[in-house]
């Protein structure tokens, strides 16, 4: 079932009258319902998997609790008659077991997103390397399933699974419970990543019928639906225009489009949130929020921390900070430390540990040496400002520059947006060489353009009516993204009387009725569904 | 209960403003003129004076040019063809039409489509344009409800708010916004397309694609209720198949199944067929260069040749004369004497 | 105590940690800084920080670090 579709709607609706009318203990089974439901629509063969996830993570954390309460009574029970050292190896003995268990359900799970995401390109690089011996390739005739969200689902069970090895939280006793982590409807096929303590809070709790909820989270529906269906749907056919044909495209042409992408990407994948999040406010439950307006980040380490922010923490949590902090990079540290001074020392642990972060999450982003690169390029950004922040110090204080001035600001707002798209485009084009290609047609291509068609070839092939509708979009999206510093947007929209915001609101579906569902072919899904 | 009032309350509000508004613009454009084919008044208009009908789907609204029949056989048609047409509506339309007109014969456009086609597979798209055509609101009621599955409702929603849009930004901008052509009596002039295939792409494509030979009893049932319509009303019916491109027959396989079935109905229900893909000199009228504007769509240039030969073979298949010399009796000797085969 | 706060005023001398208990939500420390504190804590005071204490509530303040390094103490 397309989530841009009127069917999901009245889904969604069935399942809020469903969930309001049961008694409120039972209202997380119907979450659970409707979560199997939607996605048995996209595929009951796929749905196995997710349930091969829920019972092996469910499993492996009970066994792994079972451990830990064993642990602990039996310390409690004999800790008079045993000594430190028993204790210490005792302990020992049990975090080898738990740790066991827990690579166990680590390795399958991992396994099984790594062979379906990454199969045909492990073939691909085997072939190259056969064929560089003169060998004949292997036929890659294969035929894999990829379940729906596959990247979401499984790093949110697997950070589960972690946080209970790491005993940061206990393991869920109720299975179902868990397989509504795993599957809940309006998260497992773009996210965001949720940690289990937050989103079980919000799962599990009872949830009154509220209007403020249901308002405010159809609003944002409404919203979410006009950045996906008008915006993105709109704009794609510029963004493919471009990367389709960038080599006859002008320097400014082509710039022009990979700005688009950046819109593009923006209004599909926050689109998808607010859609999202305001069906989960009508259920009375809050997800964490994915965007904090990122374009107007001030560097690339900020923007990371605005955009997918649940990806960001993820990493963070479970791949950056282990790195980090483990016994060889503190050691590493200890020794560079005699060896090259106290500045170095200080910043070669996360150095490593980025590098490790932005390579998996270019290959989590795509299998393809374009997303490899992507990855690494955003983490080189991130550790060149690392290592470079004292002559960046220097070099301002030298120059005089005033950081809280609002035109150095707004410089460093327009640099890290300008930096980011060109970043974001270089896999998308299509192979890596035509991200390169891209960059060099933006560089080299100096001809300017005569003619509008010139500057926006695609325009004349989907008219300017929607593109008039692309540009009040963007316009009324970056306004909203200003307001939004100082209070919701759907504060400020509260203060509108009730007749005119249904208006509003009207206007908004109509919107989505006339430009929106046309452009859906051109649009097509949603552009982080395939992670 | 008071948060489950207002919710209730504010949302019907909220979907009451969503139809006025939407419902609005659906409205304008249902009862225009905007589109080519919303013909409701131009018929409205030829009331009283049509003696021969032509019905069917996009092929005969774009080959078979009233005028151009009328001074070959002395009569004065209309024709009805229409985008995705389906028998349901070749019903209405001729309901109305014989109705209100001295009509004395039918041509019936029938193709690979006619006995096999289902609302789903047409994506209701023959729906939304059938339904402005229709008289009264009351009709256009009566058809959605009883004739489109309700998985249509939202393509037909969709489709006339979005037209309702092109035709308030037309009427602001001031561009035409009353499009059906009084002269054309219903046909539909298309630009030429080269569709011939291409050479190194002829033997890859020969038969590559079955036609669908899985006849709808619902569908037979609906065309012998239009045959019975028009027998009612003192009409003679002729089923007639508009010629296709070379290059369609040739890359589709099961045309003489087609053939057999729609001649077994034929002869059933005793009514002639007289199918112009098998006319034995197509070659000398139409090629795939110059005569088409896709693959199954006559041109303007197409049908400014085919109808006088249509109208002339036709006029003596009114007249009682035997005509089956002009046309070969299989798709396989078409297809043996197509440009491809050599 | 006064290791801690040391080690602290020697990675970000112009915090008034009496006062300040938003060093982590609050972004006063970035996740280098974290982990340059965290590597001087268990070099320091001789534990091991797991990740069972990677917790913004135990690093939000120098009270708080303090009575996790406690915490950790009489957990070994």
């Amino acid at each position: 079932m397309s989530i841009t579709s009127f069917t999901f709607v009245a889904f969604v609706f069935a399942a809020l009258i469903l969930y309001y009318l049961v008694p409120k203990r039972f209202q997380w089974i119907i979450l659970l319902l409707a979560s199997l439901v939607f996605y048995a629509r996209y595929s009951e063969k796929c749905l196995l998997f997710v349930l091969v996830t829920a019972v092996t993570v469910w499993g492996a954390a009970r066994v792994m609790q079972g451990l830990s309460d064993g642990r602990k009574a039996y310390l409690k029970a004999h800790k008079a008659e045993m000594s430190k050292e028993e204790k210490s190896a005792y302990k020992k003995k049990i975090r080898k077991q738990r740790k066991m268990v827990m690579l166990a359900a680590l390795l399958l799970n991992l396994g099984i997103l790594c062979v379906v995401k990454y199969f045909h390109f492990a073939l691909a690089q085997i072939n190259a390397l056969i064929s560089l011996t003169g060998g004949e390739g292997i036929a890659d005739t294969y035929r894999l399933l990829v379940p729906l969200g596959i990247s979401f689902y499984t790093f949110q069970a697997v950070g589960y699974l972690v946080d209970v090895y790491w005993e940061n939280c206990k393991a869920e006793k109720n299975f179902f419970r868990m397989l509504l982590f795993v599957s809940f409807f309006p998260q497992v096929t773009q996210g965001p990543i949720s940690d289990y303590e937050q989103l079980s809070g919000e799962l599990f709790a009872e949830h009154s019928l509220s209007y403020d909820n249901y308002a405010r989270g159809f609003q944002r529906m409404l919203w979410g639906f006009m950045k996906k269906m008008v915006l993105a749907n709109l704009v794609a056919p510029y963004v493919q225009d471009v990367f389709a044909n960038y080599s006859t495209y002008t320097g400014i042409s082509a710039f022009i489009g990979a700005l688009f992408y950046s819109v593009q990407i923006y209004a599909d994948f926050s689109g998808y949130m607010d859609i999202m999040c305001g069906l989960c406010e009508m259920f009375g439950i809050h997800l964490t929020e994915n965007f904090e307006r990122p374009y107007f980040s001030k560097s690339i380490a900020e923007y990371w921390r605005r955009w997918h922010i649940s990806l960001g923490a993820w990493f963070k949590r479970y791949i950056y900070f282990p790195i980090a902090m483990s016994n060889w990079s503190r050691q590493l540290a200890w020794k560079s430390r005699e060896r090259f001074g106290q500045g170095i020392s200080d910043v070669l642990p996360a150095t490593i540990a980025l590098v490790v972060v932005w390579l998996c999450t270019g290959l989590w982003h795509g299998a393809s040496w374009g997303y490899v690169a992507w990855g690494l390029v955003n983490g080189l950004f991130i550790i060149l400002s690392l290592w470079l922040e004292h002559i960046y110090a220097a070099w301002k204080k030298a120059l005089r520059i005033n950081e809280s001035a609002w035109l150095w600001r707004a410089f460093q707002t327009v640099r890290t947006f300008i930096l980011v798209t060109f970043i974001k485009v270089l896999p998308e084009v299509g192979t890596l060489s035509d991200g390169f290609g891209l960059w060099r047609q933006i560089f080299t291509e100096h001809t300017l353009p005569k003619t509008v068609d010139e500057l926006l070839p695609a325009l004349a092939a989907n008219g300017t009516a929607n593109f008039v509708v692309i540009m009040i979009m963007i316009v009324l999206l970056f306004v909203t993204s200003l307001m939004q510093r100082k209070m919701p947007i759907r504060d400020y929209f509260a203060r509108v009387p009730l007749p005119g915001r249904l208006i509003i609101m009207a206007c908004g579906f109509a919107v989505i009725i006339i430009f929106g569902v046309p452009a859906m072919a051109s649009g097509g899904g949603f552009l982080y569904a395939q992670f | 209960m008071h948060s489950f009032r207002r919710i209730l309350g504010v949302s019907a509000a909220f979907v009451l403003i969503c139809l006025i508004l939407t419902g609005s613009l659906a409205w304008a454009f249902i009862e225009s003129e905007y589109a080519y084919d919303e013909d409701r008044t131009l018929r409205r208009s030829l009331a009283g004076q049509v003696d021969l009908l032509i019905a069917g789907a996009s092929q005969p609204q774009r080959a078979i040019i009233p005028s151009m029949l009328d001074e070959s056989l002395g009569t004065y048609s209309y024709n009805l063809g229409g985008g995705w047409m389906n028998l349901i509506g070749d019903y209405r339309l001729l309901e109305t039409e014989l109705e209100r007109n001295p009509v004395k014969d039918v041509f019936l456009a029938v193709s690979y489509a006619t006995l096999t086609r289902t609302e789903a597979s047409d994506d209701y798209e023959g729906d939304t344009y059938i339904v402005p055509r229709l008289e009264t609101m009351q009709d256009k009621a009566d058809y959605v409800l009883r004739c489109v599955d309700y998985r249509g409702y939202v393509s037909l929603y969709e489709y006339y708010v979005q037209q309702g849009w092109a035709y308030m930004l037309s009427a602001i901008r001031g561009e035409p916004v009353h499009n059906v052509n009084y002269d054309y009596r219903g046909w539909r002039p298309v630009t030429t397309k080269d569709v011939s295939l291409a050479e190194d792409k002829v033997d890859q494509m020969h038969d590559s694609k079955p036609l669908d030979v899985d006849v709808r009893d619902e569908n037979v049932k609906q065309l012998q209720d239009v045959l019975t319509l028009c027998r009612d009303h003192g009409a003679k019916v002729y089923l007639v198949v508009i010629p296709l491109s070379d290059q369609r027959m040739w890359r589709q396989s099961g045309w003489d199944t087609f053939l057999d079935y729609m001649q077994a109905f034929a002869d059933e229900n005793d009514v002639p067929l007289y199918d112009f893909n098998l006319l034995k000199n197509r070659w000398d009228l139409f090629n795939d260069k110059t005569s088409y504007c896709n693959d199954n769509h006559l041109s303007e240039e197409g049908a400014k040749v085919f109808t006088p030969v249509f109208a002339e073979i036709m006029g003596k298949a009114m007249a009682g004369e035997d005509v089956s010399a002009y046309f070969y009796d299989s798709y396989e000797q078409v297809k043996d004497m197509s440009p491809y085969a050599k | 105590m006064e290791e801690l706060l040391e080690i602290l005023n020697d990675i970000n001398p112009d915090v008034d940690y009496d006062k300040e208990d938003n060093l982590i939500d609050g972004r006063v420390y970035d996740s280098l800084s974290i982990i340059t504190l965290i590597t001087r804590i268990c070099d320091t005071f001789d534990i091991e920080i797991g990740p069972k204490w990677m917790r913004n509530e135990n690093f939000n303040s120098a009270k708080a670090m303090w009575a996790m390094i406690q915490a950790i103490e009489e957990d070994e």
